[in-house]
This record gives C-alpha cells, sequence and structure tokens, in this order.
C-alpha cells in the first residue's frame, strides 16, 4: 500500500494552520519511510522446532541425557504435573529468546542445551553452554547433529556471545528480521522519585514470545503484561500500526513536559533566593550561548527560510497539478464524448441503411404485388422453345391438373388472394419496422446533438484551463525551483549536521535558559510561559489529530482482517464448548470484547473456567488467519502448557481434543503445535505423542 | 426476406422493366402483313445501355450532368431533375447493379424475352451475318400487349416511375443508338475500369462532387 505522506501533511496542516507552517507540520509527524513499514500480507515464514537436546547432572547425581526430535504437526508431551514439561518448553523458550524461566534447582543442573529449529526450510541450531558463571551461546546455520559434535560442527555461527544480555539482543535481531517484527514502543515514569518525565520502554522478541509460549500461570491473562495490544498488533501487522506506536509515544512524551512545565507554573512561592540563583544562571547561560556560533543561528534562520519557500513551492505545484488535472480532465472528457459521438454516428449510420432497406424492401413488395397480379392474369399462349400456340384445352388442362402446361411440373399461380394477403401483411411489418427505425434514428439524433452542446460546452472550459495554464509558470519550471531548492536544503543540512554536536550542546543550554526563564517567569508573571504552554498544547493536539486520523485509516483497511479474524476465533471458541459466546468484536483499539448472554464483556470478565478456552481460540485462530487468508506475522509456532489445568470439565477436554484432531488434519504440515499436559483423557488423541507413565520424568 | 422471395421478385421486376423498354423506346411499326405487331424496337445493346440508365439513378445523373456542361440541355433543367432523384435516395432505392461484359453492362435476358413471347406481348426475331452468325435482334411489341397496357398496368401506382424514368431516358438519350449509349458510359472512369464479369460501381460522391462544383449546391 503506497502512503502520500505530502497529502497527509497537507490534510493535518489544514486543521492546524494557525500555529504550524506546513513545514513544521512535516517535521512533526516525519518518520521517514515507516508509514509504509507495515504490511498485514503474511511473510508466509513459519518456526519448526526439530530436535531438543539436554545434558547435566542432576543434584543426586544422575545424569541428564534428554534428546527428542519432533515432527511438524501437533505434539503432545503427557505426564504428571511437575515431571519436567514445563522445563522442556522453558528449555525451548531459553534457546530462542536467551531468557532463562527455568527453576532455580533445576537450572544447576543444565549444563548444555541445544535446540535445533527450522524457519521453512533453512535450519539452524541454538546452542548454549551453561557450565560457567556467564552464559555462552551460539546460533548456527544449519543443523547440529548432537551436543557432543558442537564442537567439531564445521557449521557456521551467525552469532556467538559469551553473555545473556548479549544473547538475547542477538537473537532478537535474529528473528526480529525473520518475521519482519520490530519493537513497539510506549512510555512509563522515571523511577527516581524526585525525576521528571517519561522514559521510552521498547516491546522485546521476549514480549513477542508470550504468543508462542502460553504458559498455564498466565491463563487468566489474554496478553502477557501491559502491552498485550501491541503484541496482537505486531503479531497482525496491520498497515500504520509503526507510526501510530510512535507518533502516541511522542505525544506523551509532549505531554509529560506539558505537565512538568504546569507544575513549574504552580509553584508560586519561591524563595527571593530563588529568584537570585535563577537570574544569576541566566546570565550565565546567555553568556555561554552568545560564545556559541553565530553560525550555527544563521544556518537554522536559513534552513527555516527555505522550508517556508519550499513549502510556498510545493503550494503552487499543488496549485498548478490541480490546474493540469483538470485540464486532463476536460480533455479526457472531450475525447469521451468524440468517442461516443463517433460511436453513436456509427449507429445512425448502420440505422438508416437499415430504414433503407426496409423502404426498398417495401417498394419491392408493392411493385411485385401489381406486376404479379398483372401476369399471373396472362395466359400463355405460345411455346417459348418452338414458338407453337398454346391450345385453349391445355390451358384448360392446366387449372384442372395444375400442373404446368409447358414443363408439367406442378403449378401455383404466383399471386392469389391468399397470397396477396400474406404480401400485404409483410408489406404492413415492414412498415412497423421501418417507423420503428425512423425513431430511433431520431432518438440517435438527438443525442448526437446533446453531446454536440456538451461538447462546445466542454471545450470552452478546456480553452480556459488551457489559457490558464499557458499564462502560468509551468510544473517544470517549479519542479526546477523545487529541485534547487532541495540542493540548497540538502547543503544547509549537511552543514547543521557537521555542527550538530555543538547544535546540540547549544540547544541543551538553551532548553535549560528555556526553563530558568520560565522558572523565573513563574514568580514573575510572564505570557512567554503560557505562550510556551500553548505551543506544546497545540503539538499535543495535532499529534493526537494525526493520531485519530491514522488508526482511522487503519481500521478502514484492516477491518476485513479483523473481521475474519473474529469469525475464525468464534468458531475454534464453539469447538472448545463455549457455546455462550455468540459474537467476537476486535476493536479499532484492538480490545477483543465477547458477547456472552447479550452483553460485551472483555476476557478479564469471562469466567475463569472458560478463560484459557478463548485465550487458546484466540492464538489459533492468529495461525489459521496467516495460513487460511495469508495475514498476519505468528510464527505458527505454540506451546501450551497445561491446557487442561483450570478447566477440566469433560466438555472442555472433548472440544480440545476435537479442536487438536481437526487442526492435525487440515494444517498438520503448516504449524507446530507443543501441548504439555498431565490430562491423560487427551492420550491417543492424535499421533506424535510423547506419553510418560505416572510418576515418570522426562529426564 | 428470403432469398427465394428475392429471386421471384427479381424475376418480375426484370420482365416488367424489360418489357417498358421495348413499349417506350420502340417506334411505331405498321405492316399490313403483320397487323398484330405495333411498335419495333432494335438491338439487344441497346436494350442493355438502356437498362443501365435505369437501373443506376447515380450514372444517369452524371450523364445528364455531362448534356448540361456541354450545352446540349439547359443547366436548370439538368439541375432539377438530378436533385429530385437524390432527394429521392433513387441511387440507393432503385439501384440495381448490373455486371461488365464485353460490350459494356450486360445481364442475360433470354429468359424474360423467352417469357414476353409466351404471353404473346412480344414477337422477337434475329437478322444472321452471311456466315450465319446473329449480329442483330429485333423485338416487335404486339397489339395484345398495348391493349393490356393500356388498359392495366400504366394505372398501377408502382409502375409509374418505371414509366416516367423510361420517357425522361427517351426525351434525353432516345435518339442515341446502343453503340452511342454504350460510348458515353465508357466515358466515365468508373465504368471503363470495371474488370469483366464484375459489378460497375456506383459513383454517388463523384456525382455529388461534380455536382456541387457545377452548380455550386450540395446534394442531399
Amino acid at each position: 500500500m503506497t502512503f502520500d505522506f505530502d497529502k497527509f501533511s497537507r490534510k493535518i496542516h489544514k486543521r492546524h494552520k494557525d500555529y504550524f507552517s506546513i513545514s513544521e507540520v512535516k517535521s512533526l509527524l516525519n518518520l521517514g519511510d515507516d508509514y509504509q513499514r507495515d504490511t498485514p500480507i503474511s511473510t508466509g515464514k513459519r518456526l519448526s522446532i526439530l530436535a531438543i537436546e539436554l545434558k547435566g547432572v542432576k543434584s543426586n547425581g544422575e545424569v541428564i541425557k534428554f534428546s527428542q526430535k519432533i515432527d511438524k504437526g501437533i505434539h503432545i508431551w503427557l505426564a504428571d504435573n511437575l515431571k519436567g514439561i514445563s522445563t522442556l518448553f522453558k528449555v525451548i523458550k531459553l534457546a530462542l529468546t536467551g531468557q532463562n524461566d527455568i527453576k532455580p534447582d533445576v537450572k544447576k543442573w543444565l549444563s548444555h542445551i541445544l535446540v535445533v529449529f527450522s524457519i521453512d526450510k533453512r535450519k539452524y541450531s541454538s546452542y548454549l553452554d551453561l557450565k560457567g558463571a556467564r552464559l555462552s551461546a551460539s546460533l548456527f546455520k544449519g543443523a547440529v547433529g548432537c551436543i557432543s559434535s558442537v564442537q567439531s560442527s564445521q557449521l557456521v555461527s551467525l552469532f556467538s556471545e559469551s553473555s545473556t544480555t548479549a544473547y538475547q539482543a542477538s537473537l532478537e535481531k535474529f528473528f526480529f528480521s525473520q518475521f519482519s517484527y520490530y519493537s513497539l514502543k510506549w512510555t512509563q515514569k522515571k523511577s527516581a522519585k524526585d525525576s521528571h518525565g517519561l522514559l521510552e520502554a521498547n516491546a522485546s522478541w521476549r514480549t513477542y514470545f508470550k504468543s508462542i509460549f502460553l504458559e498455564s500461570k498466565d491463563s487468566d491473562k489474554l496478553f502477557y503484561g501491559g502491552q498485550g495490544k501491541k503484541i496482537l498488533q505486531i503479531l497482525l501487522g496491520l498497515e500504520f500500526t509503526y507510526v501510530i506506536n510512535r507518533l502516541t509515544v511522542k505525544k506523551e512524551m509532549l505531554q509529560s513536559q506539558k505537565g512538568y512545565l504546569k507544575n513549574i507554573q504552580g509553584n508560586n512561592h519561591a524563595s527571593k533566593d530563588m529568584k537570585s540563583q535563577l537570574k544569576a544562571r541566566i546570565v550565565e547561560l546567555e553568556s555561554l550561548l552568545s560564545s556559541t556560533s553565530q553560525e550555527d543561528e544563521g544556518a537554522r534562520t536559513s534552513l527555516s527560510a527555505l522550508y517556508k519557500k519550499q513549502s510556498l513551492i510545493l503550494d503552487e505545484i499543488d496549485l498548478v497539478s490541480q490546474k493540469n488535472k483538470s485540464f486532463q480532465e476536460s480533455s479526457q472528457k472531450l475525447f469521451s464524448i468524440q468517442q461516443h459521438r463517433a460511436s453513436l454516428e456509427e449507429d445512425l449510420s448502420r440505422a438508416r441503411k437499415a430504414s433503407e432497406k426496409f423502404e426498398r424492401n417495401i417498394i419491392d413488395l408493392k411493385e411485385f404485388l401489381d406486376v404479379g397480379i398483372f401476369f399471373s392474369g396472362l395466359d400463355i399462349k405460345q411455346c417459348p422453345n418452338c414458338n407453337c400456340g398454346i391450345s385453349k384445352d391445355r390451358r384448360i388442362h392446366q387449372k384442372s391438373t395444375k400442373q404446368c402446361l409447358l414443363c408439367n411440373n406442378p403449378f401455383d399461380k404466383v399471386i392469389d388472394d391468399s397470397k396477396r394477403e400474406i404480401y400485404l401483411e409483410k408489406i404492413k411489418k415492414l412498415s412497423n419496422s421501418k417507423q420503428e427505425i425512423l425513431r430511433e434514428i431520431k432518438r440517435i439524433e438527438n443525442q448526437i446533438s446533446t453531446l454536440d452542446r456538451n461538447y462546445r460546452r466542454e471545450l470552452n472550459a478546456n480553452q480556459t484551463f488551457q489559457s490558464q495554464l499557458d499564462n502560468g509558470s509551468s510544473l517544470f519550471v517549479f519542479n526546477q525551483k523545487l529541485s534547487s531548492l532541495e540542493s540548497q536544503i540538502s547543503k544547509e543540512q549537511e552543514h547543521l549536521r557537521l555542527k550538530k554536536h555543538s547544535i546540540a550542546e547549544r540547544d541543551k543550554l538553551i532548553a535549560e535558559l528555556a526553563v530558568v526563564r520560565f522558572q523565573l517567569a513563574q514568580l514573575q508573571p510572564n505570557s512567554d510561559v503560557s505562550q510556551e504552554d500553548g505551543k506544546l498544547e497545540a503539538k499535543i493536539a495535532l499529534l493526537q489529530d494525526a493520531i485519530v486520523e491514522l488508526n482511522e485509516k487503519r481500521y478502514t483497511v484492516s477491518c476485513n482482517v479483523l473481521k475474519r479474524l473474529s469469525d475464525i476465533m468464534l468458531s475454534e471458541i464453539h469447538m472448545l464448548g463455549l457455546n455462550s459466546i455468540t459474537e467476537i468484536e476486535v476493536s479499532k483499539k484492538f480490545d477483543i470484547q465477547y458477547r456472552q448472554n447479550g452483553e460485551f464483556i472483555s476476557f478479564e470478565a469471562i469466567a475463569e473456567g472458560e478463560q484459557l478456552r478463548a485465550k487458546i481460540a484466540l492464538y489459533l485462530s492468529l495461525i489459521q488467519l496467516d495460513i487460511e487468508y495469508n495475514f498476519g506475522r505468528h510464527t505458527r509456532f505454540l506451546i501450551i502448557d497445561s491446557p487442561g489445568k483450570e478447566e477440566g470439565d469433560s466438555q472442555y477436554l472433548q472440544g480440545l481434543a476435537s479442536v487438536l484432531k481437526n487442526i492435525e488434519n487440515r494444517f498438520g504440515s503448516e504449524l507446530q503445535i507443543f501441548i504439555g499436559t498431565a490430562e491423560r483423557g487427551l492420550s491417543d488423541v492424535i499421533d506424535n505423542q510423547s506419553i510418560f507413565k505416572s510418576g515418570q520424568f522426562l529426564f | 426476406m428470403e432469398d427465394s422471395e428475392l429471386k421471384l421478385i427479381r424475376v418480375f421486376k426484370d420482365r416488367i422493366r424489360i418489357f417498358l423498354i421495348l413499349f417506350v423506346f420502340g417506334e411505331d411499326y405498321k405492316n399490313e402483313s403483320e397487323p398484330h405487331l405495333r411498335k419495333v424496337f432494335k438491338t439487344e445493346v441497346r436494350i442493355q445501355k438502356i437498362d443501365f440508365l435505369l437501373r443506376n439513378p447515380d450514372y444517369l445523373s452524371y450523364e445528364l450532368m455531362s448534356l448540361a456542361k456541354n450545352r446540349k440541355i439547359p443547366k436548370f433543367e439538368a439541375r432539377a431533375i438530378i436533385q429530385r432523384i437524390f432527394k429521392n435516395k433513387e441511387p440507393m432505392m432503385k439501384r440495381m447493379e448490373m455486371e461488365k461484359f464485353f460490350f459494356g453492362a450486360y445481364e442475360d435476358i433470354d429468359d424474360v424475352i423467352s417469357f414476353l413471347t409466351s404471353i404473346n406481348f412480344i414477337e422477337f426475331r434475329s437478322q444472321r451475318s452471311s456466315t450465319l452468325k446473329k449480329i442483330d435482334k429485333i423485338y416487335f411489341v404486339t397489339a395484345t400487349a398495348i391493349e393490356k397496357i393500356d388498359d392495366k398496368l400504366l394505372s398501377l401506382d408502382s409502375l409509374d416511375w418505371y414509366v416516367k424514368r423510361c420517357q425522361l431516358i427517351k426525351k434525353y438519350f432516345g435518339s442515341l443508338s446502343g453503340t452511342q449509349l454504350k460510348a458515353n458510359q465508357y466515358q466515365i472512369k468508373e465504368y471503363k475500369e470495371a474488370l469483366y464479369g464484375q459489378y460497375i460501381e456506383d459513383i454517388q460522391p463523384m456525382v455529388k462532387a461534380e455536382f456541387a462544383e457545377m452548380f455550386g449546391v450540395e446534394l442531399p
């Protein structure tokens, strides 16, 4: 999808032109090419685990040597609670994200982990050495056979890290690039008590992994943590998600700044000492600022002037383009009128020919009737062959036998009374047809005459557009001017970039000066502060406006995707036995609402015993959306830990078993789902299963 | 209309047209030994060339313009006739294409002559040369035909056009022999250049252009 940033900026500018120039608006909204960063079209990639191997020694001295190869599709591990299924899943999480959530006691047992996985047809191996105090881990391109062959492996290492943080960062980079993920941001208050303002926080690969690993402890939450909607947005990849997120963060930062100013504004009981301190600092800052280069200021002023000129030229180009467009549209209209007229002329010519044909047929038939009757009334008197006369007897014989008196073939009068009636009827029909054609001719002539009037009118308009374009400067001239300006702007920007450091320093001084002046203004009331406040308010309003606009756009272009997701989710929920939910709606703000007993409720309001089913339905639906409709970015890999833990009623288990079978049948080779459960009722539901006897450990 | 119907209509058109040519263009004939013969018409070539003018109102118009150009008839007279011909759309309504053979426009009329003979409307004779080759054909219109024509045929509305057109052609070209008529027709490029066995194409655009040039007004 293409996005016209200029058009978008102009639209926003129209509503905020009292406060901002177009270049200021563009500068506030500019996020580079990222307006087109998102697309809901699936990458088609899928993550599958091919093998897991663990090594270590338990506290009782028992050697851990676990190795398992895993096929695509659904795989169930069935064992008693606390026998190692959750640990196995956490090992996968550790290998794929770098985050170690394994229970501290078990953590100590493990020395090496190898998880071989594939993304589409490419295989990778995550190898972790946990022996030392610091993690040592590598991601190899290709499948490592087993832990003992890692050292001798000839495989290329994509990265090797010697700390958890570094491995997490490298894995994040790797998976983000594979699945077109990126960090959605949010703001949060700085933790220090006396500090003002906000910090930016990022959603990480570990956050998004929560959409893969559905842990039993999180079964009462649709998404893990407070940023669940962001996970959903990333998984859906809807248009404008990135820019909406970034502009929202920008807006929140400005809101914080505004709050800070207000806070200062409210502080009206500063001491005289405070005033003198502030004044002294102002003198100091002004002195420092005066020593900075005037040249930088000049460059900024010049750049600002250039931006204004650029904006004016863009407006002019817009105007000329509009005129051009009107001229083109008018020319197109003229052309289509001409074409229409030519086609009508052809119709007219055809109709006239048809009318002439009818007329000629009528004339011929009338003539035939008259001449036929005349000649039919005459007797053959002489043989044209031998010139002998034909006797009266032969003529009588012809009448009685109806045989031709010359050739003896059956004889019938060319025209008799009954044939005359038939020919008269034909003449009548032809006359009617001719009248009809004449009416059609009249209708076409009227149409042509209307077209001619329209053509003359359009021609006048067209000539007016043409003369307007001839009298004004051409797009070429404006584009040349624009190009020259852009070149100047680029030079000035380069100049500023070179001075960036000093400018940044000076900006800090300016910012501090502004704050100190503001603080002083609060002590000595000053209108500048309220102006600053007003400008901030305007920026916030503009950003809010842009966010609302983009949200609307996103919802408009994506509502089909969201509708499909809702439909699939509802179907899955019903299959899981939750028939009391009759409708699911995903709002513009990505709130998922479930209609139960006629009321829309949030996930949290669903009864505890039913929440897990709603959650599983959501994730299965995200995967289905990808497989069936090619929308979204889910990895098509899911780990569901203890899906039967809290919801052990028989209808649920039957529903879950049925859903699993259904998914296995429909999408077996297209996805991978790991189920860990202690629920023996789920045994033999699908082919790929690892069943451990009661009391038996996985490793 | 169906083809069989069109063919039948055509047969009757040919019969009446050829008879009217013989009737209108035939000269009075009086021979005491042949009292039943009243008019005589000479040569088949003449029939064919008159028939061509009858069947092609655009060629007739052109020939009338040629007469006017050569001051053989008043211009206003030619102009009025040609305007009427085009106003009535005769070049479309009345046109019956003719093929070109060795001696110009030609169509086999043997069947028509046989029929007219069988109903005792005409008598047909051919003069032979010393080599017994047919060189001339003479057609006589009988008293029976004239009697029938007087009583019935000329009163039919649908034949009014044929009679009047034959009279018009007779007025301006009646004195010309078949060979002279043929020579005139060969003056027209489209006629001259038509290939043997092919239809002679219509010359409406050319007539319209020449008419506009000659009279300063457009034909409809």
